[in-house]
């Protein structure tokens, strides 16, 4: 019969081990587990992208990974990316861009601009636009995060 | 300069862009059990028997309330947040909302209604439960479309409501639009349909409450518009216990759009399952499940004439809509097209004479609530396309047909036909300044290069004119001994701003640091009575009383 | 979600055999279509066989005149790597085209193809170019790998190893995107090669198919024109809310015409 199964990651730098239900979706764990609770869950179908996280580096759905799928790996959330009185580049991006109305999306739109960013130096707003498919919005139209992105690329190859 | 007439960067987005910020699912209550609803698979249905004794037995499970329970416990049904005597049919008769049930007991009326309610230690316990109660249906024969339910012998979602009719509404005059189509040297018809959406907030729907036992006090977390409605409307209408018994709290919201105004059946559920199990309940809506439980927006037919002189100027206007309200009226349901919308039907245009009819038509579908704009954009929606078709008819130009039947700057203020005071406004002057931006005249040598790249090209405009800010709200404003200012409002931000909006202007008028205010919102305790945010009042009216 | 038991093999042989002792178990690759599966309650594993742990199906091998890909590896890999982008572009195009960023660092080939969603991309290429598909007992024709709606050849417990496709002459894919999932509403593989043209066509029917006529039309006439005439048949194809079966046998000619164009400009 069904049991747990130890996983073991870092997530924001920080070593985790614990034993979950193999059915721990990796966003549930993070929220409900390490009270990592700026990882949201806008949908069930994996198309919002609100609970993007990085895995490896890497922009992934928390919300279609089971958490024992990450045993091994290295998490950052939004909440490894930057603090209020230390902000990331493109937490600042947005900020000053207006690339947010209430914020839900945000945390994922954000990680997702951030795996975006590291390739993408000089980016153009159709690449970003491309590259946001996987994130949705329901309050700005887009535009402003397209501006955010933008200058959170730039503000990244920067620093 | 003061900081209301420059921009300035929101306060609240330091905690959305660092993941601080405090949604519903994000409130922690020691101890909570989690929520689930069962909810009907079948459109329309009779309950024969429901059966938990399996499901209780499951793991993890903590209890099961169905609708019997409730009933006898005298809780209170949801309903339509217009007074009967708001809103009847043209011959008098009181319209017909149904009867709606936290949890139903007899019927099934749409696909998703709630039929009962898991509690367990988790959500994958509280759905495997859920799976084992056994419910009896006795499928019955339904309708979803409005066509189908206005159709002669169609099943009756509601025996009273003869045609499935909720309610039907005029204003105008029909007889005097007869009369002046009857001169019309042109008439323009139309049909349109404006389909069902789904709201789809980005943080769906969720609940968070807590029963003291010792108190006798509830508190309720939940994502929403303005958490006085809802205290309101649990405290006097479902619960039947004192205001001050019920601390309503909304916190950080994702997205609104109208969904977050009403009071969802899950919301009393949380409390009253938290007071019967003894610990808090936590339900919160997947996305699944927001398609079927979440009320939904528009859905509506409408046929409409315009009556013309030679000249292109509007004789008179004559819509008939019927509009789909779902199984229940619920909400602003049952005002969305007829009453909400009333003052804007005729737009920006001198109508001398209009008739509108309007039947809100009952369905075995999800109800239909308010929605962003909530029946304005509709009707713009018809007049603009209407005056658009009229001007391909009579050879005139999108701008020239306007041009001729906009009411003019110096006859202002105006009294519309439908008794609407447009108090101001330079509609040509806005059109030509607008034609300029965008360089209307520009628009074949733009479609000649999109055609040869392939693409099509077309262009549209469209008048909208709102009747808004109704229901200002108080506010309270507080000096702590801290040295901070407190600014308390009855509305409720989730989207809009409003702790950076109400402290530039408040930073402004008392001439305080910005830094130093803070905004007490969605709290029906703390913060002063109101109406919540929802047709677009905030800035004139709360933020109004502010100033 | 049911519960389940989870594994995690090191290697294809064990890999093979928890599934022979676990029937009811189900392989987990990049799990982008098992996941929200069962997160719906759709499917009911006992068990759950995670790929992710064997790095031998991760990879993509080029060689003179074919390009061999891991089961395992993530759309994105396939869609990034330099030497797909020089030498089967298109093969790239489709891979860069499937979801959305974030399900294209998870979702694999392997997975893709096992699925075999009616309006998955990756059947169309694999029928388009005439590719092998290698498991742990064989070698499956892409022709016979595909039998229906979220059918395949592949026996119970037989694990996809590795896809090899030839490099044709010129290729091209075209899709129309569900504007929600991008899956293709209908999506045209079109590649030339030294024996011929094959078209395959993905999302329109129940499975991947070919369309001979257009192929032999293109055979004579590599160019968007010759098949201009060619109507596709509509009685077995899909239709659903985002689609009509006409619109769908519509959009066959257009999608075809346009991986042409795609084809010639490579």
């Amino acid at each position: 019969m069904v049991g747990t199964v130890s996983v073991a990651f870092s997530v924001n730098g920080r070593d985790v081990k614990a034993k979950v239900e193999p059915r721990t979706l990796l966003v549930t764990f993070l929220r409900e587990n390490l009270g990592l609770t700026g990882t949201h869950v806008g949908c069930d179908t994996s198309q919002c992208g609100a609970c993007c996280v990085l895995l490896d580096g890497r922009s992934v759905k928390s919300c279609t990974i089971l958490a024992v799928q990450a045993d091994g790996a290295s998490v950052t959330t939004i909440e490894g990316l930057g603090t209020p009185e230390k902000l990331h580049p493109m937490q600042i991006a947005f900020n000053e861009n207006h690339g947010l109305q209430c914020g839900f999306c945000t945390p994922g739109m954000i990680m997702s601009a951030v795996d975006f960013a590291q390739g993408n130096a000089e980016p153009t707003p159709d690449q970003v636009r491309e590259w946001l498919e996987g994130n949705i919005c329901r309050c700005t139209g887009y535009h402003n995060i397209v501006a955010s992105v933008e200058a959170g690329a730039r503000a990244m190859a920067k620093a | 300069m003061g900081l209301m007439s420059q921009p300035i960067r929101r306060t609240e987005d330091k905690r959305f862009i660092t993941g601080r910020g405090r949604y519903v699912d994000d409130v922690k209550m020691e101890g909570a059990a989690i929520g689930y609803a069962l909810r009907s698979p079948y459109a329309h249905a009779r309950i024969l028997s429901i059966d938990t004794e399996a499901a209780k037995t499951m793991p993890g499970v903590i209890g099961i309330i169905v609708g019997s329970e409730l009933e006898a416990a005298g809780i209170g049904h949801l309903g339509a947040a217009f007074p009967a005597s708001m809103l009847k049919n043209r011959d008098g008769t009181p319209r017909v909302d149904g009867d709606r049930a936290l949890l139903t007991v007899d019927y099934v009326r749409y696909v998703g209604e709630p039929v009962a309610f898991v509690v367990a230690e988790s959500q994958n316990a509280a759905k495997d439960a859920a799976e084992q109660i056994l419910v009896d249906y006795e499928e019955l024969p339904a309708v979803g479309l409005i066509d189908e339910a206005v159709a002669p012998g169609a099943p009756l979602v509601w025996p009273q409501a003869k045609g499935n009719i909720a309610v039907d509404w005029e204003q105008g005059d029909e007889a005097a639009t007869e009369t002046a189509f009857a001169k019309a040297a042109h008439i323009t018809r139309i049909d349109l349909v404006n389909n069902r959406v789904v709201v789809n907030s980005m943080e769906a729907r969720g609940a968070a409450g807590r029963f003291d036992k010792e108190t006798g006090h509830y508190e309720l977390f939940v994502t929403s518009q303005g958490a006085h409605p809802i205290a309101d409307t649990i405290a006097k209408r479902i619960l039947k216990i004192p205001q001050e018994r019920l601390r309503v709290i909304t916190p950080d919201v994702g997205g609104g759009f109208g969904l977050k105004m009403s009071t969802f059946a899950e919301y009393p559920l949380v409390l009253i399952a938290s007071e019967r199990f003894g610990m808090p309940v936590k339900w919160m809506s997947e996305r699944t499940e927001a398609f079927q439980s979440d009320s939904h927006g528009r859905d509506l037919k409408s046929h409409a004439e315009m009556a013309f002189d030679a000249e292109g100027r509007i004789l008179a206007y004559r819509v008939c809509t019927d509009f789909n309200l779902g199984a229940y009226g619920l909400g602003f349901g049952p005002g969305i097209q007829n009453i909400i919308p009333m003052f804007v039907v005729g737009g920006v245009y001198k109508v001398p004479v209009l008739h509108n009819y309007v039947r809100a038509v009952l369905t075995n579908t999800v109800p239909v609530e308010a929605y962003r704009g909530a029946g304005r954009p509709e009707a713009a929606y018809i007049i603009e396309r209407i005056m658009d078709l009229a001007a391909r008819e009579m050879g005139l130009g999108q701008d020239e047909i306007r041009l001729r039947n906009f009411i003019q700057s110096h006859e202002m203020p105006y009294r519309s036909y439908v008794g609407a005071l447009i108090d101001s406004g330079d509609f040509q002057r806005n059109l030509h300044d607008c034609l300029k931006q965008a360089d209307w005249a520009g628009f074949p040598a733009r479609r000649a290069e999109s055609e040869k790249r392939g693409k099509l090209r077309g262009r549209g405009m469209a008048y909208y004119i709102e009747k808004t800010a109704g229901g200002a709200s108080a506010v309270d404003i507080s000096f702590t001994e801290a040295g901070r200012v407190e600014v308390g409002v009855g509305t409720s931000a989730h989207g809009q701003g409003h702790e950076t909006t109400f402290a530039a202007i408040v930073a402004d008028k008392l001439g305080v640091p910005f830094e130093s205010i803070d905004l007490i919102q969605g709290d029906s305790i703390r913060a002063p009575h109101g109406g919540g945010t929802g047709g677009s009042r905030c800035p004139c009216g709360t933020a109004g009383t502010a100033y | 979600m049911y519960a389940f038991d989870y594994h995690k093999p090191h290697s294809l042989a064990e890999a093979a055999a928890l599934l022979e002792a676990h029937p009811e178990a189900r392989l987990l690759a990049g799990g982008m279509t098992l996941i929200p599966t069962l997160k719906q309650r759709l499917a009911s594993p006992t068990d759950l066989v995670d790929l992710g742990g064997l790095a031998d199906l991760v990879g993509i091998v080029v060689d003179a005149g074919e390009i061999t890909i891991g089961a395992m590896t993530t759309h994105a890999a396939v869609a990034h790597s330099k030497e797909i982008k020089a030498r089967l572009p298109a093969l790239a195009a489709l891979a860069e085209g499937i979801g959305d960023p974030q399900v294209r660092h998870r979702g694999t080939i392997g997975g893709s193809i096992s699925n075999a969603d009616p309006a998955a991309d990756y059947p169309a290429a694999l029928v388009g170019l005439g590719a092998t598909v290698i498991t742990d007992r064989r070698e499956i024709a892409a022709d016979d790998f595909f039998t229906g709606m979220f059918e395949t050849a592949l026996a119970p417990g037989e694990i996809v190893r590795q896809v090899r496709f030839p490099i044709p002459l010129a290729a091209g894919y075209a899709k129309f995107p569900n504007p929600a999932s991008r899956y293709a509403v209908v999506g045209a593989f079109v590649a030339r090669t030294a024996a011929g043209v094959r078209v395959a066509v993905t999302g329109a029917g129940p499975s991947v198919f070919r369309l001979p006529e257009m192929e032999a039309a293109l055979a004579s006439s590599f160019a968007p024109q010759a098949i201009a005439g060619i109507d596709v048949p509509e009685d077995d194809l899909n239709r659903d809310p985002h689609a009509t079966a006409a619109y769908r046998a519509h959009l066959v000619g257009v999608m075809t015409a346009r991986a042409v164009t795609t084809a010639l400009e490579s």
